[in-house]
C-alpha cells in the first residue's frame, strides 16, 4: 500500500472516524453535530530517534513518509534493533460493530433517546436548570508497518450524559449522569436508574451536614473504588515512567508486595466498554494484564518501546486521543477484582467512616486524591447521612496494604464526556470499576 | 442569511524528552473550518478538517438549518481586525538542536535528576469572517518549554514541573533558572509552619475553579449559583478583581470569543472592588436575561456558540511580591494536584510540590502539606493581592496570594 524508506523502520495509522454529538438545553437543542473526519499519523524509527507527522491529507501519507524520511539517519541494521524485533506483525480486520452500527440509525431516534429522559428532569421542581448530552463516535483504524503488519479494527461507543443544578430554600448542590456503552439499545430503558440517580441527589442537597475532618475508614462504591485503582496504580504502572530509570526499576520489580494480600487489579484492553481497545496504537493485540495479584506486584502496561527497554514485552496499551498525536503508554479498561464479603458484611463490619458514592475527579502521585460528589457518614454499620467531603487522600502504597475488605461482585463502568489525561493527551476513554473496597484509614478533607 | 465561516489553524514542532535525553520530534499541522449559516432566528453549522470540504460544509449547514435549532441573536458585523502576537524564538529547523543543547547542561548540574516532558514552537490561528462586513484574525506564535524531573534516588513517577510558554526565550537565562530551581528542590526545609500563612500561587486556576462555575449565567439565572440574587453585593476584598482577560499580549488567547465579541478594553469585570458585578453570558443569556457580553462563549469549529469558560485572570494589586507580603513568609505553590472546592465553597487541596518565600528569597523545599480555606475568605479577608509573576523566566502572568490554613501531616 505504502513504499516503506529503506533501512528504516515505517508505520502509518489512518483514522477514519464518525461522530454525533447531540445537546439540549432544558428543552430547547443546542447543538446538533454529525462529523466525519480522517486523519492520518506517521512514525519513523532510524533506531535512534522517532519521527511523527500528523496530517489530515490522508492522499498525500506517501508524500509525508518520503519528507520525514529525510530527516531520518539511514540505518541498515534497523531490522536487528531491539525495539523493531518487538513489534508485532498481526493482519486481521476486526469489527465487532457490524450489526449494531449507530451510523445506521437514524438522527430522529438518538434525538428521541435523548429528549425521553427529559422529564425526569423537567417535572421535577428543585431541578433548575440541566444540560442533556448524546455522544457517539464510530472509529476504523488502520494501521500498517514496515515490518509487515496489516490491520484493520473497529471500535464504537456511545452515551448519554445529564448535568443538573438542584436548588430548595438556600441549599444547592450540582450532579450529573453519565452513562456509556457500545450498543446504542444499551441506553435504552434508564428511567428507573437515572429516577434513582435524580432522588439521590435531591437526598444529598436536602440534608449533607459538613464533616469533621479526620482519618476514617472509607468504603469506596465501584465508581470511586476504579477511579482510585486508575489514579493511584494505574498510572504508576505505565511503563514509560521506568525507561532509564535503576531507582524505579528496583523498586518496581516483578514480584513485590504492593498491597493487602487481598487486592488484586486488572487492566483489559478486550473487556467491552469505552476502554475497548482489540488492537493499540501500533498494532499490539491488547492482552488482560494483572498489575497486582493478590497483593503482588504481577506486570506493568507497554508500547512496543518500553517492552524493549525493559525486556518484556508489548501489552497493547499504546494508545492515542486521535490521530494527531503519537501512541504512549495507557491504560485501557482497569478495575479491582473482587473479594469474599458480601456488600452487607462488608458494610456491617464498620463502626464509623465514610462511604463514597460518586466521584467528581481524581488525581495520583505518591499521594492520590479523590474528589467526592456524594459521600455518606457510617455508624454501625449503618449509612447515616451524607456528608459534604472536599477530597479524600493518602498515600498510595499505605493505602493499598489498608485495603481490608472486597465485595463479591464487580461493576464496570463507562462514561462519556471526560476521560483520562496524560501529559498534553486529554481526554482519552478509559473503562473502570471494582467491587465495593474498604480503607481502613484514609484522610479526609 | 449571513453566512459565516469560523476556522482553527495549529501548527507545532515538538520535541519529546525521555529519560534526560531527545527521543522523537513530532510536526503538525491540523486545520479545521466551520460554515455558520444564521437564518430566520435559527442556525445551522458544519465543518471540515484539512484543506478540502467547503462545498460539503456549506451544504451540511444548510441541513442542519432543519434541525431549528434557535439563535436569535446577531452575528458579528463591521470589524475588520487582525492581531498578530509573538514570535518563534527560535526556528522550527533549530528546535531538536536547541532542546539537546539545553539537555547538555542540564545533564551536568542536574545530574542527579532525571527529565522528561517536552518542548514545543506552537502557532495558532483563529479567523472569523461573514457577509456582514465581518474579518477577524488572530494569529500568536510562542514557544513552550515544560520539564518533569525527579531526583534519581525518588520512587514518585515525578517529583516536580517547571517550565514557561512565552514568545521570550533566552537559552542561559532559561538555564540559570533551572539551575536555581534545582538547588531549591535539593533543599529540602525542615521547618514548622504556621497554622495559617500567605500562600502563593503560580498557577491561580485551582483557586478561581469555583468562580468560572458559579459565574455561570445559566447557573445565576436559575438561582443555583451561590452569587444568585447578589449582583452589586460586596462579597470579597476591595482588592480583588476578578476579570475575563482577553487581553492576547498577557495570554496568547484570542481577542474574540466564539461569537466574535470583542471586549471593552480586552476585559470584563466580573468583581470589581470586591462587588460582584455580573454573571459570565454569551448573546443567547444577554438577549434573554439582559446581561452584558462578558466575551465568554466558546464553540469547536463545527458546533453552535455557547457559554464556556471565561479566562479568569485576578487584576495586579501591588507593584511586587514584597510590597504585597511586607516581610512576611509565604509558601510558592508549584504542583497542587487534586484539590476541589465543596458546593458551599470549602476549599481543601493536596500540595505536592511547593518552595518557601522569604525576603525577596526562594529559601528551599517544603515537605508535603494540605491546603484549607473558603472562597469567601481567600478572596476576602485573607486576601492578600495579585502581582506580576517575577519567580519564573519569561512569564506574562498574574500570580496571586491569600492567608490559608497550613496542614503539615
Amino acid at each position: 500500500m505504502f513504499i516503506f524508506p529503506q533501512d528504516l523502520y515505517c508505520d502509518v495509522r489512518i483514522e477514519r472516524k464518525f461522530s454525533t454529538s447531540i445537546s439540549f438545553l432544558k428543552e430547547k437543542l443546542e447543538n446538533f453535530v454529525e462529523r466525519a473526519t480522517e486523519g492520518a499519523f506517521i512514525r519513523i524509527f532510524d533506531g535512534n530517534m522517532w519521527y511523527y507527522s500528523a496530517t489530515t491529507s490522508i492522499l498525500d501519507i506517501q508524500k509525508e513518509i518520503d519528507s520525514l524520511s529525510h530527516l531520518c539517519s539511514s540505518n541498515s541494521f534497523i531490522l536487528e534493533n531491539s525495539t523493531v524485533k518487538k513489534f508485532q506483525v498481526n493482519k486481521e480486520k476486526v469489527d465487532k460493530f457490524i450489526d449494531n452500527d449507530v451510523r445506521k440509525i437514524s438522527s430522529d431516534k438518538k434525538m428521541n433517546l435523548v429528549k425521553c429522559y427529559i422529564n425526569l428532569f423537567s417535572l421535577r421542581p428543585y431541578i433548575k436548570m440541566w444540560n442533556a448530552h448524546y455522544e457517539e463516535n464510530h472509529t476504523t483504524m488502520e494501521f500498517y508497518s514496515s515490518s509487515g503488519s496489516d490491520l484493520t479494527w473497529t471500535n464504537q461507543s456511545c452515551g448519554l450524559r445529564y448535568s443538573f443544578n438542584l436548588a430548595e430554600n438556600d441549599k444547592k448542590f450540582n450532579d450529573s449522569y453519565s452513562f456509556g456503552a457500545n450498543c446504542f439499545t444499551e441506553l435504552e430503558n434508564l428511567e428507573g436508574e437515572i429516577s434513582k440517580y435524580i432522588d439521590e441527589a435531591y437526598d444529598f442537597m436536602k440534608n449533607a451536614k459538613d464533616i469533621k475532618p479526620g482519618k476514617y475508614c472509607v468504603i469506596l462504591s465501584p465508581l470511586a473504588a476504579g477511579i482510585f485503582a486508575h489514579e493511584s496504580f494505574g498510572h504508576k504502572s505505565e511503563s514509560d515512567f521506568m525507561i532509564g530509570d535503576e531507582k524505579m526499576k528496583k523498586e518496581w520489580a516483578i514480584g513485590k508486595k504492593v498491597g493487602s494480600s487481598i487486592l488484586s487489579i486488572v487492566d483489559d484492553g478486550q473487556e467491552m466498554g469505552v476502554g475497548y481497545t482489540p488492537y493499540d496504537d501500533e498494532g499490539s493485540f491488547s492482552e488482560k494484564t494483572y498489575l497486582i495479584k493478590d497483593g503482588i506486584l504481577s506486570g506493568r502496561l507497554h508500547s512496543v518501546l518500553t517492552a524493549s527497554k525493559l525486556e518484556e514485552n508489548p501489552t497493547g496499551n499504546a494508545r492515542a486521543i486521535s490521530f494527531m498525536y503519537e501512541p504512549i503508554v495507557r491504560m485501557t479498561t482497569t478495575y479491582i477484582d473482587k473479594g469474599d464479603k458480601t456488600k452487607e458484611q462488608l458494610f456491617s463490619e464498620v463502626k464509623e467512616g465514610i462511604f463514597i458514592d460518586t466521584i467528581k475527579h481524581g488525581s495520583g502521585l505518591s499521594t492520590f486524591t479523590l474528589a467526592p460528589s456524594r459521600a455518606y457518614y457510617m455508624k454501625d454499620g449503618k449509612i447515616e447521612y451524607p456528608v459534604n467531603v472536599a477530597v479524600i487522600t493518602g498515600t498510595v502504597f499505605e493505602t493499598l496494604n489498608r485495603i481490608d475488605g472486597l465485595s463479591d461482585k464487580v461493576k464496570l463502568l463507562s462514561f462519556v464526556g471526560g476521560g483520562c489525561g496524560k501529559m498534553e493527551q486529554a481526554p482519552l476513554p478509559v473503562g473502570f470499576g471494582g467491587p465495593f473496597v474498604r480503607v481502613s484509614q484514609m484522610d479526609v478533607m | 442569511m449571513i453566512r459565516e465561516k469560523f476556522k482553527m489553524e495549529n501548527t507545532s514542532f515538538t520535541v519529546n524528552i525521555t529519560n534526560s535525553k531527545v527521543d522523537s520530534f513530532r510536526k503538525s499541522e491540523i486545520k479545521k473550518t466551520g460554515i455558520r449559516l444564521y437564518n430566520e432566528g435559527d442556525i445551522g453549522v458544519a465543518g471540515y478538517i484539512g484543506d478540502l470540504g467547503e462545498e460539503i460544509a456549506e451544504k451540511n449547514a444548510v441541513k442542519s438549518l432543519m434541525n431549528k435549532i434557535s439563535y436569535p441573536c446577531e452575528s458579528a458585523s463591521n470589524i475588520n481586525k487582525k492581531v498578530e502576537i509573538g514570535e518563534f524564538p527560535i526556528k522550527p529547523d533549530n528546535i531538536i538542536e536547541e532542546v539537546e543543547e539545553v539537555l547538555k547542561e542540564l545533564n551536568k548540574f542536574g545530574s542527579d535528576f532525571i527529565f522528561s516532558n517536552k518542548a514545543s514552537l506552537i502557532e495558532d490561528k483563529i479567523h472569523l469572517s461573514n457577509n456582514s462586513n465581518t474579518k477577524m484574525d488572530f494569529t500568536s506564535k510562542y514557544m513552550s518549554f515544560g520539564l518533569l524531573y525527579k531526583t534519581k534516588e525518588s520512587v514518585s513517577l515525578f517529583d516536580g514541573f517547571f517550565g514557561f510558554m512565552s514568545h521570550k526565550y533566552n537559552r542561559k537565562e532559561w538555564l540559570d533558572y533551572s539551575q536555581k530551581f534545582l538547588e531549591w528542590h535539593r533543599n529540602l526545609l525542615k521547618v514548622k509552619l504556621e497554622k495559617k500563612m500567605p500562600v502563593i500561587f503560580l498557577e491561580p486556576g485551582t483557586t478561581l475553579s469555583k468562580f468560572n462555575l458559579e459565574l455561570s449565567g445559566r447557573k445565576y439565572s436559575t438561582q443555583t449559583s451561590i452569587f444568585s440574587k447578589k449582583q452589586g453585593d460586596k462579597l470579597f476584598n476591595e482588592k480583588f478583581n476578578l476579570i475575563n482577560n482577553r487581553e492576547s499580549n498577557d495570554n496568547y488567547l484570542s481577542y474574540f470569543d466564539a461569537e466574535g465579541t470583542i471586549l471593552n478594553n480586552n476585559k470584563f469585570y466580573f468583581i470589581k472592588d470586591g462587588i460582584f458585578k455580573a454573571p459570565s453570558s454569551d448573546k443567547q443569556l444577554a438577549k434573554e436575561f439582559g446581561y452584558e457580553l462578558t466575551g465568554s462563549a466558546v464553540s469547536a469549529y463545527d458546533t453552535v456558540p455557547v457559554l464556556g469558560r471565561s479566562n479568569l485572570d485576578v487584576e495586579i494589586t501591588h507593584n511586587n511580591l514584597e510590597d504585597m507580603l511586607k516581610g512576611q513568609k509565604a509558601i510558592v505553590v508549584l504542583m497542587a494536584s487534586g484539590g476541589d472546592f465543596t458546593t458551599e465553597g470549602s476549599f481543601g487541596t493536596p500540595v505536592q510540590l511547593s518552595f518557601l518565600y522569604e525576603n525577596g528569597k526562594i529559601l528551599g523545599r517544603l515537605p508535603e502539606l494540605q491546603l484549607n480555606s473558603n472562597i469567601y475568605k481567600m478572596f476576602g479577608d485573607d486576601f492578600k493581592g495579585s502581582v506580576k509573576n517575577s519567580l519564573t523566566p519569561f512569564s506574562d502572568y498574574n500570580i496571586i496570594a491569600m492567608d490559608m490554613e497550613i496542614n503539615q501531616s
